[in-house]
């Protein structure tokens, strides 16, 4: 069971996964506490483990005036029992993009939001992290956000060697629910015929494409 | 409330607090028919054709269908490209995902969707 607060209108929301500390995490360059309020910061994936100690660097951050801290309750379930820290409420992954899309779509251009949001994801994972980032994709579906993921060669290749992953993943493009481009690899026939577009590296910063709405994992 | 076993030709099929079978190589056609029996329903056609698809979803991809991709499945096929989800609630009562995961044999899902 989760719980949410589904009026709060947030000028930034941020999604952390890694078991990074506070005050070496960057969001597009910007510190944590310097982006703009309300915050809502997300915990999702290993980043389950930042909120497990009441006296965390990122729990503390909840006792400044327009920060709110959420994480994702099965992601801390596969990995911990008990309950985190009290200041951080349970959410879910739909949850997130409900409050994402409602930030993006207050703060950016109209004719922005019909474009597909562009997730990119860049590093090799283990399976569970494949599986916990499919469930971000699948979440966005679920609530029929339009998805580009666009992989680097690194994660690509990671994803590729995960068998089972790289099945269920196949479930965005057999029932259309997101688009998915490879970058800096050479084209697979058999890929290709499944869907998968490939690109040169360069297209990285294809032109038009909207930095707010983009989310890197 | 969903007894922990059930009794079924002989088998005793355990089933976690949930309903869902605790082992899915226990699952069979007739079992499914037990198991929708106990929760009140009788499976039609249409019942069946949602059961074998969250099936074959999850025997491929390894989770159960998003429910947006169940309707638009289930529009194909019933050839009825304005049919919505009230349909599909009103064959399953509960939640048709996870109804049909139920009837169908999966455990629980472990997955956040």
């Amino acid at each position: 069971m989760t719980s949410d607060r589904k009026h709060t209108q947030y000028n930034t929301v941020v999604m952390v996964r890694a078991k990074d500390r506070l005050n070496a995490t960057r969001i597009e360059g910007i510190a944590v506490e310097d982006l703009t309020r309300p915050l809502l910061v997300f915990f999702h994936g290993d980043a389950i483990d930042l909120i497990a100690d009441e006296s965390s660097p990122w729990v503390e951050l909840a006792r400044q005036s327009g920060i709110e801290l959420a994480y994702c309750t099965t992601a801390w379930q596969r990995r911990r029992n008990g309950l985190p820290a009290a200041a951080v409420r349970p959410s879910s992954l739909v949850q997130f993009w409900a409050h994402q899309m409602a930030c993006w779509q207050a703060c950016t251009d109209p004719d922005l939001n019909e474009q597909p949001v562009l997730i990119r994801l860049i590093d090799a994972q283990p399976a569970l992290g494949w599986q916990e980032r499919l469930e971000v994709m699948l979440a966005a579906a679920t609530l029929e956000i339009p998805l580009s993921i666009q992989f680097e060669a690194d994660a690509w290749c990671s994803l590729a060697d995960a068998a089972d992953q790289r099945r269920a993943w196949q479930q965005l493009l057999d029932f259309e629910l997101a688009d998915i481009e490879v970058l800096g690899v050479e084209a697979d026939p058999d890929q290709v015929s499944l869907g998968v577009r490939y690109a040169p590296a360069a297209a990285r910063d294809r032109a038009g494409q909207p930095a707010v709405r983009r989310i890197e994992l | 409330m969903t007894d922990k076993v059930v009794e079924h030709e002989g088998r005793r099929i355990l089933l976690d607090d949930d309903g869902h079978l605790i082992d899915p190589d226990d699952w069979s056609q007739s079992l499914a028919v037990e198991l929708s029996r106990r929760e009140g329903l009788v499976l039609t056609d249409a019942h069946w054709w949602v059961i074998d698809f969250v099936r074959a979803y999850h025997a491929r991809y390894g989770n159960p269908p998003l429910m947006r991709v169940l309707i638009g499945e289930f529009r194909n096929f019933k050839n009825e490209p304005e049919l919505s989800s009230r349909e599909l609630y009103r064959l399953f009562s509960d939640n048709p995902v996870r109804q049909a995961c139920r009837l169908g044999g999966y455990p629980k899902p472990d997955w956040c969707i």
